[in-house]
């Protein structure tokens, strides 16, 4: 329900809200792995995953890590794009 | 697919949060904080549910987009396969309409949804909200129905089927003013046919039978006006099915019993066995109306056994007939069967009197009719009837049968106890939610 409706065609029923969007990052396979020296994903299903510390870090530098990673952010294109 | 209650609440309050997300899609009003509340209270219910129901809110979500002139071909798992619609032999696949009319056939109305997706614009978009209102309805989710219905109603306005649903709909939630509101438009209607107002008399039959008192006798007397209006027009789409008729008989049936019509009550249950002769709970209801006047009410419970009723009170009555006839056979059949229907302890104890009564009788020894009789005495111990013919059947076994039958004391206090019951509980058979009728979708969609 959080996936904007720009997205319907490709998440069915989508009815978020459209100020928002969705990123990918990197292209590999979703599943558990290295994101970079700091973070990785841990997947808990096939569709859903968590960015978690490599490393046990304060709050503060985890929110750093995550930061780090937004220039290898990009929009998912959705629609006419 | 069995629900528990909870899965099942919370699947309808997702249900209607998406419908309300929906219409403020449509109003072009969801970029608001109402908006974001409603899609954080939807996401609140929607992650308590189980892949399957979650999925059914996701796919609503995408049905929905019909509303706003946004729709999407979706690709879905098909939950109909092919091959039960396809006939032995046949070298083409049947065509998508051709599915969902089977789909329809089968009552698998999750396969309906799933096959409309696949190519939506076949059918028109009054055909489309029609037959996913319908879909939905049946799956349980009336909130998504009602949105259905009313969607198609501003395309085809004088389309009844899509009033009626909205009403049929309705009467499965609790928004009894709503409901009022739209039976108000049925009735002031002078077009409105049989269907429609014999529809709106069960949604009332529902409020008649959750009210009590003065309430109670003024929706009474509302379902027994709309009922007999509707018997009184000539026959469309819906009516013309005979099911449909015999409903609608035993509602006024009920309504006018509730009133103290009695004779009139009984006429309009005569009349619905006439148009449907198989129903054993009308035969129940005529007895027991029967009985109330003092007349003859033993074939009514015959026949209603004859019809194969599951409701254990008739069995009770003819075993007690039997009994007062001294066909002995006769009563220890009837009891075992009763017996087997798993009735309420008071019955359970009547039936192990008769048994034990009609074994010793037919010559069964007295320590096993005895046995018979102590488990009757436990489970009914203020029976003064049970207590008596326990102390004539102890006589009798000790006088080695000289005593003669018609000692026995006759008259079962928990028949007529019950015969006096509520007569409500007597008519649970009654499936006056269930009133669509198989052949009006496939007219409708031809």
């Amino acid at each position: 329900m959080y996936v904007p409706k720009k997205y319907k065609a490709i998440a069915v029923g989508a009815k978020g809200n459209n100020s928002s969007s969705i990123w990918r990052h990197g292209d590999g396979p979703f599943e558990n792995s290295k994101i970079d020296d700091r973070l990785s994903l841990h997947c808990a299903t096939p569709v859903k995953g968590l960015v978690q510390p490599r490393t046990k870090m304060q709050i503060a530098d985890f929110q750093l890590a995550l930061a780090g990673t937004r220039q290898n952010w990009s929009e998912v294109p959705y629609g006419d794009q | 697919m069995a629900i528990n209650e909870n899965i099942k609440s919370n699947l309808n309050a997702a249900c209607e949060l998406t419908v309300r997300l929906n219409e403020l899609v449509v109003l072009g009003n969801d970029e608001t904080k109402e908006g974001d509340a409603l899609r954080e209270a939807l996401h609140g219910v929607w992650i308590e549910l189980p892949k399957q129901q979650r999925d059914l809110i996701q796919y609503l979500s995408a049905d929905l987009d019909l509303l706003s002139g946004t729709e999407t071909v979706v690709i879905s798992k098909v939950a109909v396969p092919r091959k039960s619609s396809r006939k032995p032999g046949a070298v083409q696949p049947p065509n998508l309409r051709h599915r969902v009319n089977k789909a329809i056939e089968l009552g698998h109305w999750k396969g309906v949804l799933d096959l409309i997706r696949l190519d939506p614009i076949i059918w028109t978009a009054a055909q489309r909200a029609f037959l996913r209102a319908e879909a939905y309805r049946r799956i349980g989710l009336p909130a998504a129905a009602v949105a259905f219905y009313r969607f198609a109603l501003t395309l085809e306005p004088k389309e009844w089927a899509y009033r009626t649903g909205i009403i049929q709909s309705l009467m499965a939630g609790s928004d009894i003013r709503e409901l009022e509101a739209e039976i108000a438009n049925v009735t002031r209607d002078p077009e409105a046919p049989a269907g429609a107002l014999i529809i709106s008399a069960a949604a009332l039959c529902r409020q008649f039978a959750a009210t009590r008192g003065e309430e109670r006798r003024a929706y009474a007397e509302r379902v027994v006006d709309l009922t007999l209006l509707g018997l009184g027009k000539p026959l469309d789409i819906a009516t013309r099915e005979p099911r449909l008729r015999y409903r609608a008989r035993f509602m006024a049936a009920i309504a006018l019993a509730e009133l103290g019509k009695l004779r009139d009550a009984v006429a309009q249950a005569s009349e619905g066995i006439r148009e449907c002769p198989e129903i054993p709970q009308l035969y129940i209801f005529r007895g027991v109306l029967n009985f109330q006047l003092g007349e003859q009410y033993v074939e009514d419970f015959a026949a209603s056994v004859k019809f194969g009723t599951t409701d254990p009170v008739p069995y009770g009555i003819m075993a007690s007939d039997s009994f007062r006839r001294r066909n002995f056979r006769e009563c220890l059949e009837l009891s075992k069967t009763g017996l087997s229907l798993d009735p309420r302890p008071e019955f359970k104890a009547m039936f192990l009197m008769f048994q034990a009564i009609s074994q010793f009788e037919l010559g069964g020894s007295s320590a096993g009719a005895l046995r018979l009789f102590e488990a009757s005495r436990e489970l009914d111990p203020e029976n003064k009837t049970i207590q008596r013919n326990f102390d004539i059947m102890k006589a009798r076994a000790t006088q080695e049968r000289r005593q003669r039958f018609t000692d026995y004391l006759y008259t079962p206090d928990v028949v007529t106890s019950t015969l006096n019951k509520n007569r409500e509980e007597l008519m649970s058979g009654l499936p006056i939610e269930d009133f669509t009728e198989s052949g009006r979708l496939a007219a409708m969609m031809a």
